[in-house]
């Protein structure tokens, strides 16, 4: 069969047990496309395609033995390289994690093995998950599917660009301040990130412990459904998880009913139509509200009067956290290490530290940890980090409130379309507010997706279009009414059917 | 008011407030002992460039003076953060999901890779096979520092 990589997991799944096609034949398709079209995008900073035909083969084996078959077996998928995998490289986008070999796998990974999952590869990201466009990578430029010359969104942006370009089946990331949801919204994919500790942390590296976040990135809400189910549950690893109710998220999906809508209580928050919302978007936005409303929904006007503070509690919040957690990287016991031409002697333990630091980090890395160390330092603490922290608390109150009114939540996920490659780069400020719509649900702990629901045109590029994410907030684990009320507005809008010929992916 | 970072240059380079300047001392962050603090090294670089993106990012963070925090009682805590996502108050639950504070091994957990992971002690090139000793009876090894 032609074109195994254009179909989503659900869709293979069912091929696979039907014994329509095996495992060796969707990695195969996917390790051509790879090779065909990767060159163009970027997406992956290291690939197996060794391992991925040997997962394959043992998935093959598996599905053949019969039994319960969990839906990603046999599914190739691709991961931020910001999870250990036992054994690979874990870079973070960072030349200070330049040569680490992850010694064990983090609980995401061994959940994804235990489903006999096939590993294509690791994906590019902005330097420690600290970027909103892949920019801050160490080491590659990854590229807009629908536009080369326009950024994927960060930071996980290699594996959105991934699942855009048909490079995986679907793909894991990190979402601290929006990382996952501004990558999907720019890549016209879907992007979960699920409730505070649902997912473990356990093998992920640390940005901001308080607002770290596993998520998925799919091609539809059906296969974020799957991909969160295979890794979602408490883990006694990481202390933040809890003993919640893991749903069985596809199945709810699958049942999911126009009619459900009736009477659904749709919140939209006054502040996130405001100034500095691209008027495309805005249109588009309020498109979904019409359809909603015509399906039986009452739109409610909210307010979220504290999220303009969100931005700043934000940079304050998630950059001390980021300076405490990046002590550990000081030249000693792994990573980078400064040495000197002739030597290292004569260079003294406080030299050792900062000049291995001042060469293994990239410039938005320093700026953060400047920025946190700062926050958290003698005569400031109380003025910056503690009372960023209340504010913390004041926005989770603008939402309990706001969830007494409406059920669930809707608006813009990023303010614009994907901007270009370099216009951001130079000014850090602006960069941090294109996620202005997405940092107040990790401030709360609440779960959220971007899906697509559109195209802008490209101001830059006659003809061609840019996708525009929805983003839906949805109450404390309530994944499955998040997840169903996608799955409608999809069926409605037919995002994936109506994108043929839409990407712009150039061929080596 | 915002803050202002200011600079000095001066024989040795760039200092950063150096404690001669008259200007308001609330009004002055000192990035000279921030960036010790934080174990860099900007020497090198351009301070005039990191001072104007950190004043840029300061003056708007200033934003969060305005917020009335008077009514809200202390920074969340786990407990609080379990009410607010369960909607119930279980504390038993809570403690339920507490591991206990012991040490545990991952059987994964691969002790090679962790010494494979030493940094080298001298500049390696791509066809040294790392057969300089990183780590030498269970410890990092690290370069001399006392003459």
């Amino acid at each position: 069969m032609d074109n195994l990589y254009g179909l989503t997991i659900g869709e293979l799944g069912e091929l696979l047990r039907q014994g329509e096609i095996k495992s060796v034949d969707i990695a195969d398709s996917y390790i051509k496309r790879i090779k065909e079209v990767d060159t163009s995008v970027g997406a992956y900073l290291q690939t197996d395609f060794e391992e991925a035909m040997k997962n394959a083969e043992n998935a093959d084996k598996i599905i053949m033995s019969g039994g319960d078959i969990p839906p990603i077996t046999g599914i190739p998928l691709s991961i931020k390289d910001i999870f250990l995998i036992k054994g690979k490289k874990t870079t973070c986008a960072s030349k200070i994690l330049n040569n680490f070999i992850s010694p064990y796998d983090a609980t995401v990974v061994k959940k994804l093995k235990q489903n006999n999952y096939v590993f294509l590869g690791k994906t590019n990201l902005d330097e420690f998950a600290m970027g909103s466009s892949t920019e801050n990578s160490a080491y590659k430029v990854t590229r807009n599917p629908y536009d080369s010359k326009r950024v994927p969104g960060g930071s996980s942006g290699g594996s959105a660009a991934s699942v855009s370009a048909d490079l995986c089946a679907g793909s894991f990331g990190t979402d601290t301040g929006g990382s996952v949801r501004q990558p999907a919204a720019f890549c016209g994919v879907v992007g979960l990130k699920p409730t505070y500790g649902l997912i473990s942390r356990y093998g992920i590296v640390a940005f901001s412990s308080s607002l770290d976040q596993a998520g998925v990135l799919a091609k539809d809400t059906t296969d974020a459904a799957i991909l969160l189910g295979a890794v979602a549950g408490f883990d006694e690893r990481d202390q933040t998880t809890r003993r919640f109710e893991v749903k069985n998220y596809a199945d709810i999906v699958g049942r999911a009913n126009k009619a459900s809508i009736k009477g659904l209580r749709v919140g939209m928050p006054v502040e996130f139509f405001s100034e500095g919302l691209d008027p495309g978007v805005n249109s588009k936005i309020l498109e979904v509200r019409e359809l909603l409303k015509g399906l039986g929904a009452n739109i409610v006007d909210i307010s979220l009067p504290d999220t303009k503070y969100s931005v700043a509690a934000y940079y304050i919040i998630a950059t001390s956290e980021a300076s405490s957690n990046l002590e550990r990287y000081d030249g000693i016991r792994f990573g980078y290490r400064y040495k000197q031409e002739q030597g290292t002697r004569g260079l003294g333990l406080d030299d050792l530290y900062s000049k291995s630091r001042e060469f293994g980090f990239g410039d938005e890395v320093k700026r953060r940890i400047i920025l946190g160390t700062f926050a958290l330092s003698a005569g400031y603490y109380d003025a910056y980090y503690k009372k960023a922290s209340l504010i913390r608390k004041l926005i989770i109150k603008n939402y309990k409130d706001a969830f007494e009114k409406a059920d669930i939540i809707i608006g813009p996920t990023s303010p614009a379309p994907a901007f270009l490659i370099g216009e951001k780069t130079g000014d850090p400020l602006s960069m941090y507010l294109s996620d202005i719509y997405t940092i107040s649900v990790n401030l709360s702990y609440l779960p959220a997706l971007s899906m697509p629901v559109g195209f802008a045109d490209n101001p830059t590029k006659p003809g061609g279009v840019l996708p525009i994410g929805l983003q839906i907030i949805s109450p404390w684990l309530t994944e499955d009414r998040l997840l169903s009320v996608a799955k409608i507005i999809e069926g409605e809008i037919k995002f994936r059917e109506n994108n043929i010929n839409k990407k712009d992916i150039r061929y080596e | 008011m915002s803050k202002h970072i200011t600079m000095k240059k001066t024989e040795g380079g760039y200092s950063m407030n150096n404690g001669n300047d008259n200007a308001d001392a609330a009004d002055i962050i000192d990035i000279g002992h921030v960036i010790n603090l934080a174990k860099l090294d900007l020497s090198r670089k351009d301070l005039g460039h990191l001072g104007s993106e950190l004043n840029g990012i300061l003056g708007y963070i200033d934003i969060i003076k305005e917020a009335d925090v008077s009514k809200i009682s202390g920074i969340l805590d786990e407990l609080e953060y379990d009410k607010l996502v369960r909607g119930v108050d279980l504390n038993d639950e809570f403690f339920k999901d507490c591991r206990i504070d012991e040490c545990k091994t991952d059987d994964s957990f691969d002790f090679a890779i962790v010494e494979g992971n030493a940094p080298s002690l001298r500049v390696r090139s791509f066809t040294d096979n790392g057969s300089d000793t990183e780590l030498r009876h269970g410890f990092f090894v690290v370069p001399q520092i006392i003459e």
